[in-house]
């Protein structure tokens, strides 16, 4: 955008300004990562004098935030495969086989939308001690799928209810049973709708915080966002400022990734949310 | 006979995870929730004392502190969602047309949407940090040291620090949306106002903003329940502190329930915060939809 007027000329200084506040915090905490303690308390605008790597050693070993990393990867994976099979399993007879009731399932489901996770906290503590399921990602992961229902019922039902009736009667006059359709054919030719619902249930499990903060209590059970939440609080003490900035870029590093990669796909599953609203 | 029955066994299967998983984990708690309120219960001990609407009389009438979260959330889901707005649209009027390198500017501004508010919360903490952060040194560099100040522990300025991350996340989040938005627009509702000789504001006041309302009303609601719900944020940067300078109804709910284990008034509270957020989106639905209606 070459300015062609004043009023150009501002909007570009706006937009180059706001990059800065965008860009700084980021750059600022990269850069940080691989600075000593004791460049960390001079000035916050030199470089590093020699690349910390150790800092990196630290935060993976000693501050446990390898183990966290691989936990958040597990619970993420195993909870959002589940999320869409069995919301799509649901979804699927919701709106192609309704029978009387049906409407009133879908809308128990999508109801779900408006209901902060506060109102539930206290009751599913209770519930998941009852059953021997508190510090467990057995407790965790039904808790997270239940969690997910809501959005991903709605966005697969939206989505099915689109899908054209031949579809389905050409697959059963080929001899497909019921669930043979549904796993041959609906849920394959799906993909865009299962894509953006594996997008959004990733970002919001792989982000969440206080389900694992009520459940897990080992240490070798938490997930990122926790395991980093306890590290500041344990770093403020140990006053090792570098790896703490370190597990930041650990945590924020394998996202970025998968946005370079995936830009189109994140972009739309993030912003798909916003529905919920 | 033997078909209709190989179906409702079908549908039944197909159905039973997800409402079997959603009536455990996600019902029950929550009707369990409305019981619990009515109860005075610490949690661990079985024992529960039917105390009728007291925890509800006691929050209302009786607690500075609920009322001090309450207007503390007034403050986020005012000040948030009024900022978040102007900026993303603004970004948005400017980001709707393309430059070289908007794509790649866009895709920067959207980036802090992804990552997790508890990330988010500890490096803001050491923008924050008065010896080793980069605000008040940033202050000090131009000119301004006056200002610096330690953000996080001073009870004038910190909800609005603890504001500052959130609208930070945002808005590349909303401006994303808005561009979608404006370039669903087919163009020669801009070009005839063009060439009618219509100035930018007018164009994006009378023209743009009323042919993406539907997506702002949606996006305002969202913000508003975002900044109600906020929780991560709060409890990572200030714990609420100082001393409850930025407590909100999530932070207060939580100490309430899972530090003081007074579970009985915790869950009054959540049911006062469901009903809250429900009132005040069904609202701002309602007063939106108004608007729109104009055009």
């Amino acid at each position: 955008m070459k300015p062609r007027s004043v009023g150009d000329a501002v909007r570009l200084l706006f937009v180059g300004f706001y990059t800065l506040i965008v860009l700084g915090p980021l750059v600022w905490l990269v850069v940080t990562s691989f600075k000593t303690s004791a460049e960390i308390y001079g000035s916050p605008w030199t470089l590093p004098s020699r690349m910390q790597w150790d800092n990196y050693v630290r935060a993976w070993f000693e501050a446990n935030i390898g183990q966290y990393l691989f936990n958040s990867i597990f619970v993420t994976a195993v909870s959002i495969s589940l999320i869409v099979i069995i919301a799509a399993m649901a979804a699927y007879v919701l709106v192609r086989y309704p029978f009387r009731g049906s409407r009133i399932i879908l809308v128990a489901f999508v109801s779900g939308l408006m209901v902060p996770v506060q109102i539930a906290l206290v009751p599913l503590h209770d519930l998941l001690r009852t059953l021997g399921l508190l510090d467990s990602y057995w407790g965790l992961i039904p808790v997270y799928i239940a969690f997910s229902l809501p959005f991903t019922v709605f966005l697969l039902s939206g989505y099915f209810s689109t899908l054209p009736r031949d579809l389905e009667q050409a697959a059963i006059i080929d001899g497909c049973s019921h669930a043979q359709v549904f796993w041959r054919v609906m849920l394959p030719v799906s993909k865009p709708a299962v894509m953006t619902a594996l997008i959004f249930n990733f970002l919001g499990i792989w982000n969440e915080f206080i389900l694992a903060l009520i459940i897990l209590a080992s240490d070798e059970l938490k997930t990122l966002p926790l395991g980093l939440a306890d590290l500041q609080v344990v770093m403020r003490y140990q006053v090792d400022w570098g790896a703490l900035f370190a597990g930041l870029v650990i945590a924020i590093v394998p996202i970025f990734i998968g946005y370079i990669f995936l830009q189109e796909q994140v972009t739309e599953g993030a912003t798909m949310g916003a529905l919920k609203g | 006979m033997k078909a209709v029955y190989r179906q409702i066994g079908f549908k039944a299967g197909f159905l039973a995870p997800a409402v079997g998983i959603f009536v455990v984990f996600f019902i029950y708690p929550i009707l369990q929730t409305l019981h619990v309120s009515l109860y005075r219960w610490g949690g661990l001990s079985p024992d529960m004392d039917w105390v009728g609407l007291d925890n509800f009389r006691n929050l209302l009438f009786h607690d500075p502190i609920f009322w001090k979260a309450v207007s503390n959330n007034l403050f986020f889901l005012i000040v948030f969602p009024i900022i978040t707005l102007v900026l993303s649209l603004f970004f948005a009027s400017v980001f709707a047309r393309r430059f070289r390198g908007s794509t790649l500017l866009s895709s920067v501004y959207f980036f802090p949407a992804l990552i997790s508010w508890v990330a988010i919360s500890i490096l803001w903490s050491f923008i924050y940090h008065p010896s080793i952060g980069i605000l008040n040194s940033l202050l000090a560099g131009i000119g301004l040291e006056g200002l610096a100040r330690t953000w996080l522990a001073d009870p004038a300025v910190v909800l609005g620090a603890v504001a500052a991350p959130l609208i930070w996340r945002n808005v590349g989040f909303y401006m994303v949306m808005f561009v979608a938005a404006i370039r669903n627009i087919p163009p020669e509702y801009h070009e005839s106002a063009l060439i009618d000789g219509a100035s930018r504001w007018t164009i994006f006041r009378h023209i743009t903003l009323p042919l993406i309302w539907e997506v702002v009303s949606v996006a305002v609601v969202f913000m508003v329940v975002n900044a109600f719900l906020a929780f991560d944020l709060v409890w990572i940067m200030t714990q609420g502190g100082p001393s409850r300078h930025s407590e909100i109804l999530t932070t207060y709910f939580y100490r309430k329930a899972f530090i003081e284990f007074q579970m009985g008034y915790a869950t009054a509270m959540a049911v006062l915060l469901f009903i809250g957020v429900l009132t005040v989106s069904l609202l701002l639905r309602r007063f939106m939809q108004r608007e729109t209606v104009e055009y």
